[in-house]
């Protein structure tokens, strides 16, 4: 079954045409790679995807739905989650508030409610702390529930924000660069812990990376993009072996 | 809460009414006066410091709303009589000229009123980001300023409206700061402050784990500016008279003030900024007047004490820009801490005399 669909894709900054034509097709439960070059249009591709960019042409679809021209909010709603490339936690919050501001959008209770303290509140309140300590507790962070979420460091950063798209309760989860920044043994783990989120919260994953062992370690399908074109797809063998993905990393052989 | 805790705030509410029924009896009118300035003040506030140091959308418009709910409750509040004598040059419209009613339900009409308001004026402006929607709202406060001089059907342009009884006593005015006290404390340690911080803190990120913003901007814009407008209702019963003038711009800049002094983003901040600039408003009064020095003499110049204000804010910026109590709170696990030390020590003595 296709969870997510991009049919024709395009989207343009003035003249520059950051996305031309991009069309993939996601299968539930599936992991797949998305690379290419610096400005490829990668995480442009996230950005239409999240809702954060309306498409000049082409469709989105997700689980059946056209979601072309829904707003960033409700496509988290429906299961659209995401990282960031570089970290954006709440600075001001602890880790546990980081992960609890996730869940507000189920918490459906009206602000009155909230206010008043009605009962119905306080148990979904308690709920959903309990909810986010166990969470926090399956990611390794739950010693550092009430530290302020910029005194981690930077490889517990990125779980935290792992985490709280996780919070959001997502069927497809966006990962934009997880691994950038990170040494060898971070980077395995890192993969260790995709693989395992994956199987126990079922879900597709969708990953953007320059670290090639990440991607070629735990895709099963890659494409790769240049210049807002989709120029190779397929697996990481495949991927490897193609010389229009060679001369886009490493240039034209210099036949003279 | 645990026992504790309510013991404690118990204790603390007993002091505060307890200190209110001394003040009603033995202190005079002025100092009254300051007191109820004070309460009224910190709801304003606790209603900028929403919009403002919560939910990081930089509002200016605070004056226009006090505004709104000053004229709003009066028109009701005042004596038809009263009504009939001050609108000399153009009679009130219907319905406010047959109508005469009780303090509670022209407070309520106040809060009514800016809800509306702020609600009208939001929808548009909360779009903007930033110093944009720094000086949109101004803009609109002064429009809300310039069209009640003008309307002199229902606000007496520039006279502006005299002999409103003056049912603004302790009880209404710290009853009123109690409630705003509460509701933003509620508010801030709900699900729903969370959203509020996530959009200050990182508005790409709160919109992407789903929070809607407008709705949630809009939220903290109209309940911070109703509790302002409300402040407008009381302080129009407190002074008896209220006139375009009393909303300028100023007026906004001391509630600012109040919230930078005390702490963007804490509520203990914001009711020790307001006690802090209402306090010295009136203390240093003197400035204001003539002063003999000794054999130099300086004569009197009006504003002189806003020098004072400036300078405090310079420094304030240099040295402690987050403001007294920057985003931390006067908590329970604080007072216990001391509390416990405190007898734990006195405990101590008393096991090894």
């Amino acid at each position: 079954m296709s969870i997510l669909k991009l049919d024709g894709v395009t989207k343009r900054f003035g003249g520059l045409v950051a996305l031309s034509d991009f069309t993939v097709n996601i299968e539930d439960g599936e992991i797949i790679g998305l690379i290419g070059p610096n400005g490829a249009g990668k995480t442009t591709a996230f950005n239409v995807i999240t809702g954060v960019y309306k498409p000049e042409q082409g469709r989105v679809t997700f689980i059946d739905r056209d979601i072309t021209m829904l707003k960033a909010h409700p496509r988290t709603a429906m299961g659209i989650c995401r990282t960031f490339q570089n970290i954006r936690l709440f600075d001001q919050m602890t880790v546990l508030e980081n992960i609890l501001v996730a869940m507000h959008i189920r918490l459906k209770k009206s602000i009155f409610s909230v206010v008043a303290g009605s009962p119905g509140y306080q148990k979904r309140e308690k709920e959903m702390k309990e909810e986010a300590f166990e969470l926090l507790k399956y990611v390794n962070l739950d010693h550092l529930a009430n530290e302020r979420a910029p005194n981690l460091p930077y490889g517990q950063q990125r779980r935290l924000e792992i985490a709280r798209a996780l919070a959001t309760n997502p069927k497809l989860l966006l990962l934009d660069e997880p691994a950038a920044g990170m040494n060898p043994q971070e980077t395995a783990s890192l993969m260790e812990f995709i693989n395992k989120i994956r199987e126990e919260f079922k879900l597709t994953v969708f990953i953007i990376e320059h670290q090639m062992m990440v991607v070629m370690g735990i895709c099963k399908r890659i494409l790769v993009l240049d210049y807002g074109k989709t120029i190779a797809e397929g697996t990481p063998r495949e991927i490897q072996n193609n010389p229009k993905v060679i001369e886009a990393y490493l240039g034209v052989k210099d036949s003279a | 809460m645990t026992k504790q805790r309510k013991i404690i705030f118990l204790i603390g509410a007993l002091i505060v009414s307890g200190f209110l029924i001394y003040a009603n009896f033995f202190f005079d009118a002025y100092v009254l006066r300051i007191l109820n300035l004070i309460a009224i003040y910190m709801s304003a506030a606790l209603g900028l410091s929403l919009i403002n140091g919560f939910t990081g959308q930089f509002s200016l418009g605070i004056a226009g709303f006090m505004a709104v709910g000053g004229y709003a409750a009066s028109l009701l509040t005042l004596p038809i009589a009263v009504k009939e004598s001050i609108f000399f040059i153009r009679p009130l419209i219907w319905p406010f000229n047959s109508l005469e009613l009780p303090f509670i339900v022209g407070i309520l009409f106040a809060a009514l009123m800016t809800a509306i308001f702020s609600f009208l004026i939001g929808f548009p402006v909360l779009r903007l980001r930033g110093d944009y929607l720094a000086i949109a709202t101004l803009g609109f406060s002064e429009v809300i300023r310039v069209v009640s001089t003008n309307t002199i059907t229902i606000t007496n342009g520039a006279l502006g409206l005299k002999g409103i009884p003056a049912f603004t006593n302790v009880w209404w005015s710290f009853g009123f700061a109690g409630f705003s006290l509460f509701v933003i404390w509620r508010l801030i340690n709900s699900s729903y402050g969370r959203a509020f911080k996530a959009i200050r803190d990182n508005e790409v990120a709160a919109e992407a784990m789903g929070i809607a913003l407008f709705k949630h901007k809009l939220l903290a814009f109209v309940i911070g500016s109703t509790l302002a407008g409300i402040a407008g209702a009381l302080l129009a019963h407190l002074l008896t008279a209220i006139d375009p003038a009393m909303f300028r711009f100023f007026l906004t800049f001391n509630v600012l003030l109040m919230i930078v002094l005390g702490g963007m983003g804490s509520i203990t901040g914001a009711v020790i900024g307001a006690a802090i600039v209402t306090f010295l408003f009136e203390f240093l009064r003197y400035l204001d007047s003539p002063m003999e020095l000794g054999f130099i003499t300086i004569p009197g110049a009006p504003g002189l004490r806003m020098v004072i204000f400036s300078t405090l804010l310079i420094v304030m910026i240099l040295f402690r820009r987050q403001g007294l109590m920057g985003d931390k709170e006067l908590s329970f696990a604080w007072i216990e801490g001391k509390l416990s030390r405190f007898f734990g020590r006195r405990g101590d003595e008393n096991v090894n005399p």
